[in-house]
């Protein structure tokens, strides 16, 4: 009986010690430098933080990923992950601010901008950039980046050596002039874009056969890729004796879409930025004559015709691994083909008309994003995370999120640094994405802090150099619709989620009936379209956009 | 006498104290997890953040009613209420009366084992998944290789897109939905025709009724009670058609008949980068409030007509 009362006492005291977060903060225990043998080293004796992370299906626990077990060796310090599955990870994220007294040290990775412009003006963020920075017990530590993350203040003075026009302060500074997360930064060109596939044997096989059709590479306009589609349709392109091709297919038109629109000048079909102006892209000429291509494309049987209820990558994928799929976005071929036709596929570059004769274009995601990583005010581990934080923007940081430790999970292919080799394991049953999943939390929901391609890029794999290569023809041409640097405010936001929450489903149902049921683009349907845009708030949404548009350029 | 009584109701009242104390578990349970949450419901009439908290969140505008307006004027307002309306009425209909059907069925089945056979075959389903089943549907209202369309071939008719249609849409959830629910449903009923009065059954025998008059004279009238209490539950939950699978079910071609209040609901709470939890709230208050009164109204009217009510 006494060992019993022994013990529950013991385990209500330890509850008591554990639930006093704040009052044993040793400021000392810090190391700025780490120490001679180890730079790495932020903490005298281990400590743990709290760290609220997305995690996808395929992932592992993180404190079982490499990555980790690795930052924790050179830090000493430990982690103690909150994972929350990516179908929760809204709602679980709320629920965490409603407990402010047990918040985590950090939230890691997708970090929404709405969010922090909201919790941002409640003092519930720590500003990076803020000179009066103060850990929960009081102490002022001062700028976080100026103080605690040399590498990440370099990167940013610097751009990140990326000169695309971006401002990577701007992105990462919200209106009230406040930094209230690091940025992600992706400057790797396979992954800025969706990707268009073409098959160019079946377009030789034709060619061979005496039809008159352009080389893929040759492909210049949306006029040349309905000719091609029309050779896939009309002949025996793919040589199995069977009239089965399908000319182009798409997830429910998944940028599929962004592809047929730009080649009319727009590359987004909701609110893009042209010029100085917010346009609403559903209600212009140039929407109409992709719906009329579309349509076009339905009639003449060149568009898959399941398109509109293929839901998922795999739906998608039987007919590619059948050899009947003529072209496709996809974010590699072999994905949806399989490796047996994957090299017959080749990028199609952005595509013109007679309709729009301009600078092709391509959507595309921004090379930087106010993301990253935020702070919860309240923390006495600003520093610790802060320095946690420079490492994963520093190389070691890069290669471990990306593919892990040097020498262990790759190496480098010679002195030069010019590419280097993923060590997958001989007896590694799954793919080597799978593997790379036990590894990094960047296979699956959770982006890099910094995916960089001067070492992403530099990796020893023939099919990801040929979609390097590939993609590269996207770069030069990747149309941003609204760009990063612009913030709204709170409200503004709420106004946007409750707009956009009719207009989609409305927008989504009426290009079907455009396309698929053939309501006159020219006539009282596409009057009547336009009226019910406007009664959906198209005009308020423009507005809204606009106006955050203008108070960034100081209008 | 008077102390016999007296001592009689003391003893059926100490009786009854002993009883009482089992009702307290799942009072306790109803005022927990059912009537406590309800205090949340008050983020309706705020403009809520996890931030402040329920309790320390602003008053919405317009004196609390901002959120109830909003959704009042939305331009898709009433699309999504008829959309509600047709699923649900639809299936009401349909998940009232063949579950009846079948059950008188199976009840004249005599034979033991055929009759285990056919209620075992019929409520399987009941056990498939709300996304396996939706991916059977997916599946055999493929264009190429589905089955109905398969058939509609053989049969000289044009395949299409069922799941690209609003026409289609409802009947697809209905029927798939019955496919699921039939058997389980039939359950309650083939229990309740357990309690016929053999004796009326004897009596009609001799005097020379045939099957089909004592399943409409003396089977129907036991059931009839039980499918009432069910139609009033059903009628309950008019507005609260499940939401996982018609979203599952949803494409671009059939939201003009898909997009119903659950879905619509979701879609500005949880899909939306800022959830609308106050909205979308007070989306779920009208809900309630509308499935009450017509909870009360359906339930006042049976009991007038047929004599038989939840109350």
């Amino acid at each position: 009986m006494k060992s019993i009362n022994l013990l529950i006492s013991g385990l209500v005291l330890s509850a008591l010690i554990s639930c006093k977060p704040t009052s044993n903060y040793d400021l000392d225990n810090f190391l700025l430098h780490g120490t001679e043998e180890n730079p790495y080293q932020i903490v005298k004796e281990s400590q743990t933080l709290k760290i609220f992370v997305p995690r996808g299906s395929q992932n592992p626990h993180f404190n079982e990923m490499k990555m980790f077990k690795k930052l924790s060796e050179i830090t000493n310090l430990n982690f103690n992950f909150t994972e929350v599955d990516s179908s929760a990870y809204t709602q679980v994220r709320s629920a965490t601010w409603e407990d402010k007294k047990n918040l985590p040290d950090l939230f890691l990775f997708n970090n929404s901008t709405s969010e922090q412009v909201y919790y941002g003006a409640f003092g519930a963020l720590v500003p990076f950039n803020d000179d009066e920075v103060k850990l929960a017990n009081g102490y002022k530590i001062g700028n976080v980046i100026d103080n605690f993350m040399p590498t990440y203040k370099g990167l940013l003075d610097n751009n990140f050596n990326i000169n695309n026009g971006l401002n990577a302060k701007k992105v990462a500074t919200f209106a009230d002039g406040k930094m209230y997360s690091t940025l992600s930064v992706n400057d790797v060109p396979r992954d800025l874009t969706f990707k268009m596939f073409i098959n160019q044997q079946w377009i030789d096989n034709l060619q061979e056969d005496g039809v008159q059709i352009k080389d893929a590479v040759d492909i210049e306009t949306i006029e040349d890729y309905i000719e091609v589609l029309k050779a896939f349709k009309k002949y025996d392109a793919n040589r199995n004796g069977k009239d089965d091709e399908v000319p182009v297919t798409a997830k429910e038109l998944e940028y599929l879409r962004n592809y047929i629109l730009a080649s009319y000048g727009y590359a987004f079909p909701g609110i893009e930025l042209s010029g100085d102006e917010i346009i609403y892209v559903p209600k212009t000429e140039a929407y109409k004559k992709y719906l009329q291509t579309m349509r076009l494309l339905e009639t003449e049987g060149l568009l898959d015709i399941s398109t509109f209820s293929i839901k998922t990558d795999a739906q998608m994928a039987q007919k590619g691994l059948e050899h009947r799929l003529g072209s496709f976005s996809s974010a590699a071929a072999y994905l949806t083909v399989g490796m047996n036709y994957e090299s017959e596929y080749v990028c199609i570059t952005p595509l013109k008309s007679s309709y729009y004769t301009g600078t092709p274009m391509q959507w595309g995601f921004s090379t930087f994003y106010p993301t990253g990583a935020v702070i919860p005010s309240g923390t006495n581990y600003i520093r610790e995370v802060a320095r946690l934080l420079d490492i994963m923007y520093s190389d070691l940081g890069i290669q471990l999120i990306a593919y892990g430790e040097e020498n262990v999970d790759w190496q480098w292919d010679n002195e030069e640094k010019t590419s280097w080799t993923f060590n997958v394991p001989n007896d590694w049953k799954g793919t080597q994405e799978e593997y790379r999943a036990t590894i990094t939390p960047n296979v699956g929901t959770a982006s890099a802090l910094y995916w960089k391609n001067d070492f992403v890029g530099k990796m020893n794999d023939a099919i990801l150099t040929k979609l390097n290569t590939m993609s590269s023809i996207y770069t030069p041409y990747i149309k941003v619709v609204f760009p990063e640097e612009v913030k709204m405010t709170n409200d503004e936001y709420n106004e946007i989620e409750l707009i956009n929450a009719s207009l989609q489903a409305y927008q989504l149902n009426a290009e079907y009936q455009f396309i698929k049921e053939g309501k006159n683009t020219n006539g009282e349907d596409w009057t009547k379209y336009l009226s019910n845009l406007d009664k959906y708030n198209v005009g308020r949404l423009e507005e809204i956009y606009q106006n955050a548009y203008n108070r960034f350029k100081g209008v | 006498m008077k102390i016999i009584l007296k001592k009689k109701k003391e003893k059926s009242y100490s009786t009854g104290k002993g009883l009482i104390l089992f009702l307290i578990p799942t009072v306790v349970y109803l005022l927990i997890f059912h009537y406590l949450p309800m205090s949340g419901l008050v983020i309706a009439f705020e403009d809520y953040n996890s931030y402040q908290g329920i309790f320390g969140s602003p008053l919405a505008k317009n004196y609390g009613f901002a959120n109830f307006i909003n959704f009042f004027n939305m331009p898709n307002f009433w699309l999504i209420i008829k959309n509600t309306l047709v699923i649900s009425v639809y299936s009401i209909v349909v998940n009232t009366i063949l579950p009846i059907i079948l059950a008188l069925f199976i009840n004249e089945i005599r034979n033991k084992h055929f009759k285990k056979t056919v209620q075992t075959i019929s409520y399987a389903p009941y056990f498939v998944s709300t996304v396996v089943c939706v991916g059977m549907i997916f599946a055999f209202s493929n264009y190429e290789h589905g089955i109905f369309n398969t058939i509609a071939k053989f049969f000289g008719g044009k395949p299409s897109n069922m799941l690209e249609s609003d026409t289609w849409f409802s009947t697809i959830y209905v029927v798939s939905g019955l496919w699921q629910g039939l058997g389980w449903w039939a359950i309650i009923y083939v229990g309740a025709l357990a309690n016929a009065n053999m004796e009326l059954h004897e009596a009609a025998v001799l005097d020379g009724a045939n099957r089909l008059q004592r399943i409409w004279h003396i089977n129907l009238p036991t059931i009839i009670p039980m499918a009432i209490i069910m139609f009033i539950l059903s009628v309950g939950n008019i507005l609260s058609v499940g939401f996982e699978k018609v979203f599952l079910m949803q494409t671009s071609g059939n939201l003009g008949a898909s997009e119903i209040l659950s879905t619509y609901t979701y879609r500005v709470s949880l899909m939306s980068r800022i959830p609308q939890y106050s909205y979308a709230t007070a989306i779920g208050l009208f809900n309630s409030v509308v499935s009450m009164v017509m909870l009360i109204a359906v339930n006042k009217i049976a009991k007038k007509v047929g004599d038989t009510s939840l109350w």
